[in-house]
């Protein structure tokens, strides 16, 4: 009858939609159920946004849990992060068997990783700023940090955790901030700002002025005398000077050879009178040598005294360069 | 403004009614199963191809919507979270809402004003029955037991829609979409639809039959009366999701 | 006929009675009393109350003032379980049957007795083929009512009305769009029914040929006067109020239809 036929129609409707019910439940969320997990604490210094409650964590990069609390340790002031990991990923990791013996396993198998290096770490998500907890050797193989006292308390398997890069990055960056805000830029500007005033007070003073100009004024004044020095020490002069030491010098030459080829030849009887030429001429070549030389110093000395002029009044050089002038017209 | 206070006044009346004939559930003679069979058949078995369809196509709606915003970020994957939060928290139990206030709420609405009309309230009555409890309680526990079953299917075909649309379109491997959902959705999401689909329940069938009884005792007052039931019903469906959105915030559902 | 005593209590007593739909008075100080066994019509112009009038002694309204007793029950002051207690006991038949329309014939009929009554399933039956058979509808059983014509829809709405053997019975317009064959047909089932059962009935019609065939007394409402204008033998009216509007009424309209 159409009863039947409504109850057949409903019957077969809650059937449908209860087994679908089922299969959603199940694969949303009541398979998790079946899932053998073992449970790990890890504490952060650092802050943990963008991590939430169902971040994953990964171990090399294999997802083998999630985030299951987040808390704060209100005496270290640390973040305590709970993780459950399931063991299915771990393939040489006990998972059969009861709770505590697959616990065990785990555990065993955690510690010896955690020897070598075996740390948590936060990590960024793609581009979102979520975060994950990451599980890999960050730390070089050694001691395992001990674990804070309230971790400790509970008795949970604790993993340590090292800090982040971006945390790296972020502790040298306030570091140098740091320093930067300590240096007393104050006082460097106001140091700065006296010496600057200093010149400043110096260079308005009228002393500086007149000894400038004086300066300007003994700057020309060298350079006449300059000129002057050039024309004592002609060019005609001088070599006249050399060709007289010159002529000397081959002079001398001469009377050496002379005496050589006197030496050679002599007899001695003969020799006596060849040797008083050879003296006399020597005296001779002496005498003149001696009048170059004079003539030399003579030349030095009028030098050394038009410096001492020079030194004495400068000016002397443009009055003398005055005179001078006038007396060639 | 009286107006409205009179109204809820009624309103109020009418649930102190139903809620009065409650316990009527637990005596064995007052259980009308064949009016239960009738409306379960009537809102559930039968509106099963129409929220199927239109839960499907409101996935691949909204697959396509996500997935043009989606690609230009390069985030195709988390369409998989769009569509399977939507559907599972919001459009799975409204879609259903609506078509079940089409189909159920003004069918209600028709049958009672009809009946007023017809003196059957009025025999009920008489016969020492209570109309509120006779006429409303097997219509409350077929919806209330037939909508969370529509919106689990409803949600399957939402799902299923987008699916497609990640495979066709955006050329997200099967095996990776499915892995994707099953790993993003939870069972919070839902029952939380679920639970919100009961509440609708409630509502549309309380607002049908209102409008039912309120309808003035002529053919036109039970057209008027059924359409007033489907504004009520949308009305307080909406009202009533944005309520327990906020509520569910709360407790983090 | 049964002649009324003073000493037994009235089926029906209704006292300084107003009724209406909030500030409207439809009616006011009404005063009469129904004997058990009597067959009492209820008469008055197009919308001069008499079905609310029907409605307010079964307790489907509450008045806006007086009490009704219903085998010196209150009725007005009944509530709960014994208002609907009170209420079970009347058995009233509307004007279009007002059967259940997804349900069949037998199973309207069935309805109070499986609602109410401790009857086996079989004992139902057989009750539901007896008042069927009572009204003439035992082959009609597994019908619809929206496969039956009006008359047998009343006929059915009747069947489900004596189910509980009530010993007061309303009618509220039973003749109302029905043919002139049909419509007497239901007054013989009336008379019939006051045969077998004794009980008393009281019916709300307009239709004259019912009053003086069935009536031992004729109730007559005004609607300008708003009260209860003539009280008495429907024959014995038209000679006491001749001249009057109720004596028109009865008699024009009355000869007019004979």
């Amino acid at each position: 009858m159409d009863e039947r036929k409504n109850q057949l129609r409903t019957g077969i409707f809650v059937t449908l939609s209860l087994v679908l019910l089922v299969l959603m439940l199940f694969y949303f969320g009541l398979s998790e159920m079946f899932v053998r997990r073992a449970k790990a604490v890890t504490c952060f210094a650092e802050s943990v946004q963008g991590l939430s409650v169902g971040s994953e964590v990964k171990f090399c990069g294999v997802r083998v849990g999630e985030v299951t609390d987040i808390s704060i340790l209100s005496r270290e002031k640390l973040i305590k992060v709970d993780m459950a990991i399931e063991l299915k990923h771990f393939k040489g990791v006990d998972e059969s068997g009861d709770a505590d013996v697959r616990d065990m396993s785990f555990r065993d198998f955690m510690e010896k990783e955690m020897k070598e290096g075996l740390r948590c770490r936060l990590e960024f998500q793609g581009i979102t700023g979520m975060k994950y907890v990451s599980l890999d050797y960050f730390s070089k193989s050694g001691d395992i940090p001990v674990a804070p006292v309230e971790v400790r308390e509970e008795g949970a398997f604790y993993i340590p955790a090292v800090s982040s890069t971006f945390k790296d990055i972020l502790v040298a960056l306030t570091n140098a901030v740091d320093r930067l805000s300590k240096m007393k830029f104050e006082t460097l500007f106001g140091e700065v700002e006296s010496v600057l005033k200093e010149l400043n007070s110096r260079l308005a003073d009228p002393a500086l002025g007149s000894s400038l100009k004086n300066i300007s004024r003994l700057t020309a004044t060298l350079e006449k005398s300059a000129g002057n020095v050039s024309r004592v020490f002609s060019e005609e002069r001088m070599e006249k000077l050399v060709s007289v030491f010159e002529q000397n010098l081959v002079n001398y030459n001469r009377l050496a050879k002379q005496l050589e080829k006197i030496s050679q030849d002599m007899k001695l009887p003969e020799s006596a009178s060849g040797f008083r030429d050879m003296t006399a001429a020597a005296i001779e070549i002496r005498q003149e040598l001696t009048v170059t030389l004079q003539k030399l110093g003579e030349t030095l000395e009028s030098i050394r005294r038009l410096a001492e002029q020079i030194n004495r009044d400068p000016g002397f050089i443009f009055g003398g360069a005055r005179k001078s002038q006038r007396t060639e017209e | 403004m009286k107006k409205i206070f009179s109204q809820c006044g009624e309103f109020m009346i009418f649930l102190g009614a139903v809620a009065g004939a409650v316990p009527e559930l637990f005596r064995r003679r007052t259980r009308r199963w064949r009016e239960f069979f009738y409306y379960a058949e009537l809102c559930g078995f039968q509106s099963l191809p129409i929220v199927i369809m239109l839960c499907f196509l409101m996935g691949v709606v909204l697959g396509i919507q996500g997935a043009i915003q989606m690609r230009k970020v390069g985030t195709e994957i988390f369409m998989v979270d769009l569509i399977g939060f939507s559907v599972l928290k919001e459009l799975g139990p409204l879609m259903v809402a609506i078509i079940a206030t089409g189909r159920a709420g003004s069918a209600f609405a028709a049958e009672i004003g009809t009946m007023k009309v017809n003196e059957e309230l009025s025999a009920l009555r008489t016969m020492g029955s209570d109309p509120a409890g006779f006429l409303v309680l097997p219509k409350l526990c077929a919806m209330v037991i037939s909508l969370p079953l529509l919106s689990v299917c409803g949600d399957a075909a939402g799902i299923l829609g987008g699916m497609c649309v990640g495979v066709s379109v955006l050329e997200i491997p099967v095996a990776a979409y499915w892995l994707r959902t099953v790993d993003v959705l939870n069972i919070a999401a839902l029952t939380g639809g679920l639970v919100k689909s009961a509440v609708y329940a409630i509502l549309i069938t309380l607002a049908g039959c209102y409008c039912g009884f309120t309808s003035s005792g002529d053919a036109q007052g039970v057209g008027r009366g059924a359409t007033r039931a489907v504004v009520m019903s949308i009305f307080l469906v909406v009202i009533s999701d944005a309520v327990m959105t906020l509520l569910f915030s709360f407790i983090g559902w | 006929m049964d002649v009324p005593q003073k000493n037994i209590i009235p089926a029906v007593e209704v006292r300084d009675l107003a009724i209406g739909y909030g500030d409207r008075i439809v009616l006011e100080k009404l005063n009469f009393t129904i004997d058990p066994g009597e067959v009492v019509c209820i008469m008055g112009g197009s919308g001069c109350g008499k079905s609310t009038l029907l409605k307010h002694i079964i307790g489907l309204y509450q008045p806006l003032k007086g009490d009704i007793f219903i085998r010196g029950e209150s009725m007005v002051n009944a509530a709960g379980e014994r208002k609907k207690a009170l209420m079970r006991s009347l058995g009233v038949t509307y004007q279009g049957g007002a059967l259940f329309g997804w349900m069949s014939v037998a199973e309207n009929v069935e309805f109070p007795l499986r609602e109410y009554t401790e009857l086996t399933a079989a004992e139902r039956r057989e009750r539901v083929q007896e008042k069927l058979a009572l009204v003439g509808l035992e082959k009609f059983g597994s019908f619809m009512p929206a496969e039956l014509s009006g008359g047998m829809c009343k006929r059915a709405g009747l069947a489900r009305a004596l189910a509980l053997e009530p010993d007061l019975l309303f009618f509220d317009e039973p003749s109302a769009g029905l043919d002139p064959l049909s419509s007497a047909g239901l007054d013989k089932l009336i008379l019939d029914l006051r045969e077998r059962t004794g009980a008393t009935i009281v019916v709300v019609t307009h239709e004259l040929d019912s009053v003086f065939t069935i009536g031992d007394r004729a109730l007559m409402l005004d609607r300008e006067r708003r009260t209860l204008v003539a009280d008495g033998k429907p024959a014995e009216l038209i000679k006491e109020y001749a001249g009057s509007w109720v004596g028109d009424f009865l008699s024009r309209n009355g000869t007019a239809n004979r």
